[in-house]
């Protein structure tokens, strides 16, 4: 029962935070000097043309009364057209998105496990060599932009040692299978094409790791330091000296609580994926949102960007409620604390 | 006061990664203000082309090569340094302030409409990473280095707002904040005579910590074309130039690349010695 409230309040939260990200870009765009339908047409369409486009968009109308019928857009679907492709947003949206949503889960994949296993091996030989090369990693990890990472592993895999493909989704030569879900990785396996399945999965290994080493290296750094804090307290202690195995130690009563914060920052970090991808497509090429997103900015098509925005921000917010349900399960303090009632 | 700081000296110097990072980031200070003395062709920060030494290896001439129209990119990313250091102090100059002055009223002022207000207005900013929001931002904005500083600027204050908040809540009914509303102290004496001197090592560490998270999503904007506009020479600009001509120019994506992460790197390894060094200082 408290469980739901308590989602029920993140979600009116959440949806706070949305209208609240749509209204800061609405007005700034609005601000800005410039006619959003002049810049659409160019400067040699006759004045009618740019008129007629103006009361379409309805900028002709208050800026409030122009946000109200973006919103009743929005909550129909209907994120308006964009000037850029003269086609709907949402068809846009659906023609760009799978393909980072296949290598943001890629990423996302790569950067859980890595980093956790990364953290575990850390933490089981703390203030060893291992560990120090770890930690030194791991810090460079956190400090180092997706797109150095992308550069550099470009660099050596496409030209040092060109083991990996460095460019697009797949190789030349093999067919793309019939877009289902338009994830190259899904729609070959449902086609039992596993020729196109690994070909596929190769090229997402470069802008896959490049998005995840950050995060990565920051859920190492927090596993370990939580699982070194976990080793010394009383209940660990007390395991020890009863003379249980390290290793049901480990898997029984140390990982499970160690790994909550790891799981927290995992939510977040998996939502800014997205917003690095747009870096890290850019360069490997990856015909994903990035290329449409940027493309749509340079060129102000502001029910394009709204839209992009307000997707990336619609999917750090329900990112954000799924960690905490995730996390209230596994975490009895934070489950019975609302239990109680706060 | 000279002891004091001779102390604080003492702490900081113990850690030897720390003093070089502050070490390095001299360095590139002082590179950056003397840039068209120390750099080898000053006249490449600009619109300079000459397209027969375009693109070349890195040589004796040019350590780090030279770009697609013939500038030499190590003159290019020290000067590139300017707009990066700055960045970080304009931003940080705006956002300490604003974040410090609502974190502080809202804190002093717990469970009354301001407080509501303000900080549902900090929690909408939070609720979204700083690089969607600065994206965001600067999206709406026509593209150049004014404006990347505010969209940054947009994004880093609630993350002060709250430090702030939390520090002042926690403080707000100590006594020495009640002996002072007793007698009679105006609200803004208390705020930033009495609240704000106890909150100062905490927002100092974030300073200095977040420096090179301002330059990171400030090269990320321009790396996507949003900041600083050519030819005026930005490290995000030059790695997405060179990173068209990978992997033939390496050159020309790598220099300004590795300039960034030594920055920002330095700026967390100082950061860190400089939490550590305030951290045991109790106040």
């Amino acid at each position: 029962m408290r469980l739901v409230s308590f989602l029920l309040r993140r979600l009116v939260y959440s949806v706070i935070v949305l209208i609240g990200l749509s209204i800061l870009i609405f007005v700034l765009a609005r601000i800005v000097p410039g006619d959003p339908a002049r810049m659409a047409l160019g400067a040699n369409a006759p004045k009618w043309v740019v008129d007629n486009l103006r009361k379409e968009m309805n900028l002709d109308r208050p800026l409030y009364i122009q946000y109200v019928l973006w919103l009743k857009g929005v909550l129909q679907g209907d994120f308006g057209s964009s000037l850029y492709t003269k086609r709907p947003v949402l068809e846009d949206l659906a023609e760009f998105l799978p393909a980072t949503v296949e290598l943001v889960v890629f990423a996302g994949v790569i950067m859980g496990i890595g980093g956790v296993l990364l953290g575990i091996l850390s933490a089981r030989y703390s203030n060893s060599w291992v560990d120090a090369v770890i930690r030194i990693l791991s810090y460079i990890g956190v400090v180092t932009p997706s797109f150095v990472f992308a550069i550099v592993f470009m660099l050596v895999f496409g030209y040092l040692w060109p083991i990996l493909p460095v460019m697009g989704r797949l190789s030349r030569g093999i067919a793309a299978p019939a877009a289902v879900t338009k994830m190259v990785t899904l729609d070959s396996l449902f086609r039992g094409d596993l020729n196109a399945f690994f070909d596929a999965l190769k090229h997402m290994v470069l802008p896959g790791i490049s998005l995840a080493l950050g995060g990565l290296s920051q859920e190492a750094r927090i596993t370990r330091s939580s699982l070194v804090d976990n080793m010394s307290k009383d209940y660990i202690l007390s395991h020890v000296s009863y003379g249980i195995p390290d290793r049901s130690i480990w898997f029984r009563f140390l990982l499970k609580p160690s790994l909550i914060p790891t799981i927290s920052v995992f939510g977040l970090d998996f939502a800014v994926l997205f917003a690095n991808a747009f870096l890290v497509e850019m360069v490997f090429n990856w015909p994903g949102l990035s290329r449409y997103g940027i493309n749509v900015m340079l060129q102000k098509d502001l029910n394009a960007i709204s839209a992009v925005i307000v997707v990336l921000g619609a999917i750090f917010v329900v990112m954000n409620i799924f960690t905490d349900i995730v996390v209230s399960f596994l975490d009895p303090r934070i489950r019975l604390g609302m239990a109680k009632g706060e | 006061m000279g002891e004091a700081a001779g102390r604080y000296w003492y702490k900081f110097s113990r850690k030897k990664l720390s003093v070089a990072g502050l070490a390095v980031i001299l360095l590139v200070v002082f590179a950056s203000i003397f840039a068209p003395l120390i750099v080898p062709y000053p006249e490449h920060a600009g619109p300079f082309v000459d397209l027969i030494r375009g693109s070349t290896t890195p040589s004796r001439a040019h350590l780090f090569g030279t770009d697609l129209y013939g500038r030499d990119i190590l003159s290019r990313v020290v000067f590139a340094f300017r707009p990066a250091l700055l960045i970080g102090i304009v931003v940080l100059s705006i956002v300490v302030p604003i974040g410090t002055v609502i974190g502080l009223i809202a804190g002093y002022h717990v469970g009354h409409l301001s407080d509501t207000v303000l900080m549902r207005i900090t929690d909408i900013f939070l609720g979204l990473p700083p690089l969607i929001l600065a994206l965001a931002v600067s999206a709406v904005l026509t593209p150049s280095l004014f404006n990347s500083m505010v969209a940054v600027s947009i994004a880093f204050w609630p993350w002060y707002a709250r430090l702030v908040y939390s520090m002042v809540s926690s403080v707000r009914n100590e006594y020495y904040v009640r002996s002072a509303e007793l007698i009679g102290e105006s609200v803004p004496h208390i705020l930033f005579r009495e609240i704000l001197p106890n909150c100062v090592s905490p927002i100092f560490t974030k300073i200095t910590l977040d420096f090179g998270w301002v330059i990171i999503l400030s090269a990320s904007l321009s790396f996507v074309g949003l900041g600083e506009q050519p030819p005026a020479p930005a490290l995000g600009t030059m790695v997405a130039e060179g990173a068209r001509y990978l992997p033939d120019h390496w050159w020309e994506a790598v220099f300004p690349a590795l300039a960034i992460v030594l920055i920002v790197l330095s700026f967390n390894i100082m950061g860190d010695g400089v939490r550590d060094m305030l951290a045991s200082e109790e106040v």
